[in-house]
């Protein structure tokens, strides 16, 4: 019961993440249509005093400042589910190298860790800032949103960054690899174990962790 | 002043070593900086984060990553081998120059390097054992060969760099990446070259010029989108973000509707995939953006130059000492925290020297794609050797020739500045 919730709740931020991108492209796509039709009815106007009042007169003010808020929610709430799969890009080399029950209490530490950022910055400094952008009454020049709720996105991902994280910080006490256990996303590079002797049986930490494709850029 | 930057510095390498997330390593050395300085470390985080992701430039970067997932697809790799095969096949070892020259294309087509290795490699490794290359050369050469993709434009990893840089501009950057990009293509082909004398390979057959213009042609629509970007931005038409959601546009009409490799039911996946990579590149760039404030504020750039201004008086001295840190960090670290790092502290000294911030940003990519293919950590390497089915134990030794080729790249861009700064001057 409880996992089918989780597991919802984590379906419905994917499916916001895949909107918002949708909608991320279409707004940039339309901010530059819409200036381009602009210039096409100026130009028929001038050039040969036809009137388009259809065609809109320039590029739509709103179209930038709207995809700039997409992308912070894509940016926060993203990086919440990311932390959920254990996709964030970490110095995994030295880690590597220790011994499986050592890296295991380091696993939880660094989920210790991600969950207390999340808390302090995420939650708390986030919740902060909405609080008080809204008491300053501050409004966006082309939408007229209130620029508080913009920044919602931020201890939104805190809490969901927590949430994640606890499951996750469970998952490796129990001795398992983070991650969510129904991930369909392809698993991260790692390279083949070298022909050395083996530490000790494979423990479940040996599994490949999964990433949504941290080096696109690289 | 210098307690802030010792808490700053140990408690960022303690985490980083400890496999916490480099973001959040970033933020947390930073909360506890603004901690020790007595401010309200959380809000101040918060904010400073959010404003460094509120950027209409940065929104090239998750256009760039969709654009790339829509064309990273096998089909489009397979036209671009065709057509490097008839350019260059003929010549002895030719499947090692079509093996670069087709990661060349096509990572500038789909802008990672990783996408070209799997890609690429997947049809050229098969390929090339089949005509009797060793694996481990095979292997190596797509690896080294596939970075180039990120020098040679369009390429997310000069947007992070623009926007770490302050005041780049990114379409300067995209033309400073030409020449140096092919620089490295041409310093593997060499090595290449060594290699089939040495071992008296034989070339493809030549192939008439009527097939150079039909695979020219079957390839075009996918080198188009190049063009579309670089000349959209030059001509003054559209903004980097617009071009980049221009590419988003047509390599949806090529691969969805024209070529039909990529169906309709995929695109949630992608949008998502899309969505959560560039989830994890923003939280890094919000996270940066909060420490190069604080290093500003603390005046480290500075004091760096101070610290290194025995090397001043030498600034070749200087240059090769800034590659072998960043040749060192790129072995364990990716390439975007890197870039996201080393740039606002290492920037201000090189251009005191009068060294050219998109120079300076060449060399550091060219360095770090080194990195990709370098054990014990490089993305590239592990794809490499998870699709040519080896291990990193036995392609290391195949992998020298090219850490040569690219080192002398690397060289010859960090001392000629030439080589990046003339296009960008020529179009100024």
């Amino acid at each position: 019961m409880i996992f089918s919730i989780y597991r919802g709740l984590v379906r419905l931020l994917e499916w916001l993440l895949i909107v918002a991108m949708a909608l991320l492209v279409f707004d940039v796509l339309w901010g530059v249509i819409s200036r381009t039709l602009g210039t096409l009815r100026a130009w028929l106007m001038a050039a040969h005093d036809i009137h388009a009042p259809f065609l809109p007169s320039g590029q739509s003010p709103w179209t930038e400042e709207l995809a700039r808020f997409l992308l912070i929610w894509v940016g926060m709430l993203g990086a919440a589910v990311a932390f959920g799969r254990n996709g964030h890009l970490g110095v995994d080399y030295f880690v590597g190298k220790l011994h499986p029950a050592a890296r295991r209490w380091m696993q939880v530490i660094t989920w210790l860790t991600v969950i207390f950022f999340a808390a302090v910055v995420l939650l708390d400094g986030g919740w902060a800032l909405v609080r008080r952008t809204l008491e300053m009454g501050q409004e966006t020049p082309a939408l007229g949103i209130r620029k508080g709720w913009v920044y919602l996105a931020v201890p939104l991902s805190g809490a969901f960054t927590i949430l994640f994280g606890l499951v996750n910080l469970v998952i490796c006490l129990r001795g398992g690899a983070p991650g969510h256990p129904d991930n369909s996303v392809e698993p991260h590079p790692v390279a083949e174990p070298e022909p050395l002797p083996s530490p000790g049986p494979q423990g479940p930490l040996e599994e490949t962790s999964i990433t949504p494709e941290p080096d696109r850029l690289s | 002043m210098t307690v802030i930057i010792l808490i700053l510095l140990i408690s960022f390498i303690v985490m980083l070593v400890m496999d916490i997330p480099i973001a959040v390593a970033i933020t947390l050395a930073t909360f506890f900086c603004i901690l020790a300085n007595g401010d309200d470390a959380g809000f101040v985080l918060a904010l400073k984060m959010s404003n460094g992701i509120d950027s209409f430039t940065l929104l090239a970067i998750p256009f760039f990553i969709l654009s790339g997932l829509l064309m990273g697809q096998g089909g489009i790799a397979a036209r671009l081998i065709d057509f490097a095969s008839a350019l260059v096949g003929r010549f002895p070892g030719g499947l090692a120059y079509v093996n670069t020259l087709t990661c060349m294309l096509f990572g500038s087509i789909s802008g990672s390097a990783t996408a070209a290795v799997s890609s690429v490699g997947g049809f050229m490794i098969p390929e090339m054992l089949r005509k009797g290359y060793p694996r481990e050369f095979s292997v190596a050469l797509t690896t080294a060969a596939a970075t180039t993709g990120l020098i040679i434009p369009p390429s997310n990893i000069m947007i992070v760099y623009a926007v770490a840089a302050g005041s780049v501009s990114i379409i300067g950057l995209f033309l400073a990446g030409i020449i140096p990009g092919m620089l490295v293509g041409l310093c593997i082909m060499v090595s290449c070259y060594i290699w089939a004398r040495k071992n008296k390979l034989q070339g493809e057959a030549k192939t008439p010029w009527r097939e150079v213009l039909r695979a020219l042609f079957r390839a075009f629509p996918s080198l188009l989108l190049v063009l579309i970007v670089i000349g959209g931005i030059l001509s003054g038409l559209f903004t980097a973000t617009e071009a980049a959601v221009i590419a988003v546009a047509y390599s949806f009409l090529l691969a969805v509707v024209f070529y039909r490799e990529v169906k309709l039911a995929d695109l949630p996946q992608i949008l998502l995939k899309g969505g959560l990579t560039t989830a994890v590149v923003m939280l890094l760039i919000g996270a940066s953006s909060a420490m190069s404030w604080l290093l500003t504020t603390e005046n480290v750039p500075q004091t760096v130059s101070a610290a290194l201004s025995v090397l001043a008086n030498n600034p070749l001295l200087l240059f090769l000492a800034i590659n072998l840190l960043l040749l060192l960090v790129g072995t364990f670290m990716d390439m975007t925290p890197a870039v996201l790092i080393f740039t606002p502290i290492l920037l201000p000294v090189v251009t005191v020297l009068g060294m050219d911030p998109l120079h300076f940003g060449i060399m550091m990519i060219t360095n770090l794609c080194i990195g990709l293919c370098t054990p014990p950590v490089g993305t590239c390497l592990f794809v490499g050797c998870g699709v040519g089915k080896t291990t990193l134990a036995r392609v290391t030794p195949s992998l020298i020739p090219f850490f040569i080729a690219m080192f002398v790249a690397l060289m010859l861009i960090t001392y000629v500045p030439w080589f990046s700064t003339f296009l960008p001057n020529l179009f100024k």
